[in-house]
């Protein structure tokens, strides 16, 4: 039942050829005339196709952990890895990958504010694929782990954002995937929460689990990734170690997503949330 | 995916007070309305089968059916945008889960013509077994036109307004309120090329069989249904990746 063709005997765990894309975004316009001054003010804005890939071609072996670094900063990280999980199609070139992907995107903004706990888990879980059999299976290892005992059954409205990223990234974690596409933080929650994200995630790098991950502070890339890709103006300016990345782009310029970010993020999907309400006309 | 259509059903009537009971008050006012103004204040002209308010009902809840999947099969991709980028379930599934919800209102309506044949007395025949061949070949085709409109009004806003007024008009096109039969004969071949005239008789055979079309005109209105499905799959594949773009 998968979105996107998975090819089980290709010998890498995600492959590049030659992928362009380029992306719809909205822009205010520009110009300094006095009608471009008032579109402007009037926030008027034009549709316009920003490249994000041009022509890009790599592979990733089986168990590795690749960082993947924006140095323009542009966003365009989330982009690569929609394209690997398959949640976007590239314009031209192809994406082949030997196993399901399991994208770990904008995570607080999956759970449903009006459902409680539980049927979230239900309804990401489906979203990424497992069946309902699968998640009961699982319910037990998902709500120890992210630590949901007493909350399970409330509704997520009262959760806090951390908890319901946490929830995420277990129920994602509970597919049981062989390639996972992060982007974020890898590893969500307090301090004592991270301690059981990096116990579990190290037992998937030992099980030789394929990682993608963007938008991760310096140290955590250090700790964790084995390769660096630096995307510069839609193409891949850097292939190498962390270290040779973080010298190119600069560690502190490499910042994890602030809290501000999500609570962001999630004025934006509850405002989405109400749209999505169908009314019969 | 049931499961994710028991969550939108149960989410779109927890707030209401009369809950499930929305499924069917919707199209009951309808077609009381309707029969209220064709058979009383405008009575005396035999608009179709008799009794006309079971006529009314019959094709009065499938066209409901039709009207309410297609309006918010607009809204289908653009609804369920921020799944989208991480769900990994093919994209047409936020299609196929707004039609199986609309679905089920639809067969939760049904009671309503149990109700209108108890009131009138009047109870089909063996032919009724149409009723369940109209069923699929409708699934077929609003799963078809649902996917086309939905691949469309993502890239084109104006679309959904646009849909809006051309049900409005199929509302008057359609054999709803009326027979096919009363069609002259001339124009008949022409209202058969609108899929839901052979439906809407499809449903109605069981309580007067000379409800039939020409063998002909079925014909039509199904190539017609089959059309808009390989039209909307087709439609759908061109578009998908700028579907997935806007999410």
């Amino acid at each position: 039942m998968a979105r996107v063709h998975i090819d089980p005997h290709l010998s890498f765990a995600v492959e590049f050829d030659d992928v362009s894309l380029t992306m719809p975004r909205t822009r205010r316009r520009k110009g300094g005339g006095r009608s471009a001054r008032l579109k402007r003010l009037a926030q008027e804005t034009s549709r316009v196709n920003e490249p994000v890939l041009e022509h890009v071609s790599f592979t990733v072996a089986p168990g590795e952990r690749v960082a993947v670094i924006d140095r323009a900063k542009r966003g365009h990280t989330a982009e690569l890895l929609r394209l690997v999980a398959g949640t976007l199609i590239p314009d031209h070139g192809h994406v082949r990958r030997n196993a399901e992907v399991i994208p770990i995107l904008r995570r607080a903004g999956l759970i449903n504010a009006k459902l409680t706990v539980r049927q979230n888990i239900f309804v990401v879980g489906i979203l990424l694929g497992m069946s309902p059999d699968e998640i009961n299976e699982r319910m037990d290892w998902i709500v120890t782990t992210a630590g949901l005992g007493r909350v399970i059954d409330s509704y997520a409205r009262a959760c806090p954002p951390e908890l319901r990223r946490r929830v995420v990234w277990t129920v994602s974690m509970a597919t049981q995937a062989r390639i996972f596409a992060t982007q974020g933080s890898l590893i969500v929650g307090d301090e004592q929460y991270r301690e059981v994200g990096w116990t579990h995630v190290e037992s998937l790098q030992a099980e030789g689990v394929t990682f993608l991950v963007a938008g991760q502070n310096a140290p955590v890339m250090e700790r964790f990734c084995t390769r660096a890709l630096v995307l510069d103006g839609g193409r891949i300016v850097l292939d190498g170690t962390v270290t040779e990345a973080l010298d190119l782009v600069g560690r502190s310029s490499v910042v994890e997503e602030t809290d501000e970010q999500v609570e962001e993020d999630i004025d934006l999907l509850e405002n989405r949330a109400e749209r999505d309400e169908w009314r019969s006309d | 995916m049931f499961l994710l259509v028991r969550r939108d059903l149960s989410q779109k009537y927890r707030k209401l007070k009369l809950g499930y009971l929305w499924a069917i008050l919707e199209p009951l006012g309808m077609s009381v309305t309707m029969w209220f103004v064709f058979e009383i204040l405008l009575g005396g002209r035999k608009m179709g089968g008799q009794p006309y308010y079971l006529f009314l009902t019959v094709a009065i809840l499938p066209w409901w059916w039709f009207t309410s999947g297609i309006s918010s099969s607009t809204k289908a991709f653009l609804g369920f945008s921020r799944t989208l980028p991480v769900s990994v379930l093919p994209t047409q599934f936020s299609v196929v889960r707004v039609l199986i919800t609309r679905t089920f209102d639809f067969l939760f309506s049904l009671p309503l013509i149990l109700f209108a044949m108890l009131i009138t007395w009047s109870f089909p025949d063996i032919q009724i077994g149409f009723f369940f061949l109209a069923f699929v070949i409708q699934l077929v085709l609003m799963y078809g036109l649902s996917l086309l409109v939905a691949s469309i009004s993502v890239l084109v806003p104006d679309f959904a307004r646009i849909v809006r007024i051309i049900l409005r008009a199929a509302f008057y096109l359609s054999p709803v309120l009326y027979s096919l039969a009363l069609v002259p004969e001339g124009a008949r071949s022409a209202a058969a090329l609108n899929p839901l005239a052979g439906i809407l008789s499809l449903y109605r055979v069981g309580w007067w069989p000379d409800e039939h079309v020409p063998g002909f005109g079925y014909a039509l209105s199904f190539g017609v249904s089959l059309f808009f499905l390989i039209a909307g799959i087709i439609t759908f594949r061109r578009l998908e990746h700028r579907i997935l773009k806007e999410a």
